[in-house]
């Protein structure tokens, strides 16, 4: 095809030569000719009438937890009996990537037949989805009249949050599936819990004979366990966490951290977990089992920003939890509970039987504040903080997590509360 | 490559009779140069290619000037040589700058996988000189044949009619060449 500069180049032509007409100056007009003679010489000898290239990019891994480097290789061939002298080479990356080796655009020359294969290297960028591509490849001839254009689908790199190994918070959830898992059941069957004791029977394995009881009492006694199986979860972080600017990405992150923890201890343990963003990005995954399920919610997770959400928690957290989870489940709500709204929908859920609990990332306070009136809005804030969580923890386990506590600390200290519901 | 306009526009523009640039052709000529050499220097294109198309419009400008004024017209064969001058500086800087700027993302970069993209750009603007210089080189000469036959026909173009055959002829050709082979640009940002 040819190019915008090739269209200036024939506007000069034409200017010159209206010019000498009007003038009536031949030489004028003959200035036409040494730009009809570059047109001639560049579309017959500067670009082959055939151009075939073959592009592909390749990046690994595809995804990553941020702590390894990331590597793009490219290779460009050229698939006809010609010489390209003049090949343009462009892989667009996201600004926040900066090279480590290689470069992401590159002129050069192919000789017939040639390939060239490219490699960049760079350290991975922080949470989130970046888009690498799309590759192009531009053959120009030596003036750039004329343009032939290759171009390759973009990637995906999703730079993960890394699942932290915490031990588990007492989930006592109603619902229970079939399959065996960590979660007491209140019901007899194989587990590790005791639960109670009754007569030996022929068959009873000898091994759960209850030595000190048996001979307290003359005849053979039997321990029995309480069942454990496992549940459906629903992982919702609520992302809208509108703080000082400063705090608010470590109060994100840490929601975030906390939600591909929990995510994966869950899936872990065998249960089906299912995730929701609430936020400006909105975005849900059914509960389900498995490695795969885990990827995709550090995936969904990937993708997580803070921002104020347009439907209201409340609403969106009710609707999903009906849609997604059996009645009676578990619900996880990880909040920073700085909007007060949230509490109707908790409280909506706790109603219809769900077991809720809420792990809220306790803000940091800020070092100094610049006005009187920052510091009374921050004092106000925090007021409407605590009266949210005194309203929550009357109809649910709400747990406080303070910035540089681990996770597995404070979810060790979850126990389940009786709800006080008010209808 | 970096201080041709310090030549150029001096030849440009000096060489046209002071009045048709009403007795600015000396600050014509420092602006270009400092534009020129600012925009090589700095390795900022927008410059070098307003400066070029300063002295394309300088050359046009001058040539029509030179007619109104009825003062003396330069040699044809010298006005071609200008303006395949202006051009193939015009891309040469392009080319270089281009080279430059690849060149300074690369710096401080000693793994081999940029030794090898160095090792392409350097090819590549060494090939992409010469083969534009080939090209402009093969312009002018051809222009020069097409001039003296031009001569040898003795086509008179005072004729209202003949002119206007003539501008569509020459249109059409253009257009034939550049269209040739080829279909617009469809490049996707």
């Amino acid at each position: 095809m040819f190019t915008r500069k090739a269209s200036l180049y024939f506007a000069l032509a034409a200017v010159a030569l209206i010019l000498g007409l009007l003038l009536q100056d031949w030489q004028l007009a003959s200035m036409v000719l040494p730009l009809a003679s570059m047109f001639f010489l560049a579309n017959f000898w500067g670009l082959p009438e055939k151009v075939e290239l073959g592009i592909s990019h390749l990046v690994v891994p595809t995804d990553s937890f941020g702590d390894e480097d990331i590597s793009v290789h490219i290779m460009i061939s050229n698939k006809t009996d010609n010489q390209l002298g003049n090949v343009e080479v462009d892989e667009f990356l996201p600004g926040e990537i900066k090279l480590k080796s290689g470069a992401s655009r590159v002129l050069t020359r192919l000789g017939a037949r040639e390939n060239f294969a490219l490699g960049l290297e760079f350290h991975s960028p922080i949470r989130g989805h970046y888009q690498i591509g799309p590759l192009v490849a531009r053959v120009q001839d030596p003036f750039g009249f004329y343009l032939v254009e290759e171009r390759s689908e973009a990637e995906i790199l999703s730079i993960m949050p890394r699942p932290e190994r915490i031990r588990g918070a007492q989930l006592r959830p109603r619902h229970l599936g079939p399959w065996p898992g960590t979660i007491p059941a209140r019901t007899l069957g194989p587990g590790t819990e005791f639960y109670s004791m009754r007569d030996y029977v022929a068959g009873d394995d000898p091994k759960r004979i209850n030595w000190k009881t048996s001979a307290k009492h003359a005849r053979l006694i039997v321990n029995e366990m309480e069942a454990e199986r496992v549940t459906d979860v629903m992982i919702v972080l609520d992302t809208d966490v509108s703080y000082y600017e400063a705090a608010e990405a470590e109060l994100f992150e840490r929601g975030v951290r906390a939600a591909a923890s929990m995510a994966s201890l869950l899936l872990r343990q065998g249960n089906r977990v299912g995730m929701v963003l609430q936020g400006e990005e909105r975005g849900a995954v059914s509960p389900r089992f498995g490695k795969r399920h885990e990827r995709n919610i550090l995936f969904l997770l990937a993708a997580a920003k803070p921002g104020r959400a347009l439907l209201s928690t409340s609403y969106v957290i009710t609707l999903l939890a009906r849609l997604m989870l059996p009645a009676k489940a578990q619900i996880i709500i990880i909040s920073p509970l700085l909007d007060a709204t949230i509490a109707n929908g908790i409280r909506q859920l706790a109603a219809t039987g769900y077991s809720m609990l809420v792990l809220s990332p306790l803000p940091k306070a800020p070092a100094r504040f610049k006005s009187e009136e920052e510091e009374i809005a921050y004092r106000m804030l925090m007021l409407g903080r605590s009266n949210t969580l005194l309203a929550l923890e009357k109809i649910c386990t709400v747990s406080q997590w303070p910035a540089g506590i681990p996770l597995s600390a404070i979810l060790s200290e979850v126990r389940p509360t009786r709800p006080i519901i008010r209808v | 490559m970096k201080l041709h306009y310090l030549f150029l526009a001096p030849w440009i523009v000096l060489v046209v009779p002071s009045q048709v640039f009403l007795g600015l052709g000396i600050l014509i000529v420092l602006v270009v140069g400092f534009l020129g050499l600012y925009g090589m220097f700095a390795k900022k294109q927008a410059f070098t290619i307003l400066a070029s198309v300063m002295l394309l419009v300088s050359l046009v400008a001058g040539k029509a000037g030179t007619d109104l004024t009825r003062a003396s017209s330069p040699d044809t064969a010298v006005l071609l040589l200008q303006l395949v001058a202006i051009l193939f500086f015009m891309e040469a800087s392009r080319v270089v700058l281009s080279f430059d700027k690849e060149m300074g993302e690369l710096a401080g970069r000693t793994d081999d996988m940029s030794q090898v993209v160095r090792c392409r750009l350097a090819m590549w603007v060494t090939g992409q000189l010469s083969r534009q210089a080939r090209l402009m080189i093969g312009a002018l000469g051809l222009s020069l044949v097409l001039l003296v036959l031009g001569g040898f026909t003795s086509v008179s173009i005072n004729q209202p009619a003949l002119s206007a055959i003539l501008v569509l002829l020459v249109v059409g050709a253009l257009l034939f060449l550049i269209t040739q082979r080829r279909e617009p640009e469809t490049r996707q940002p």
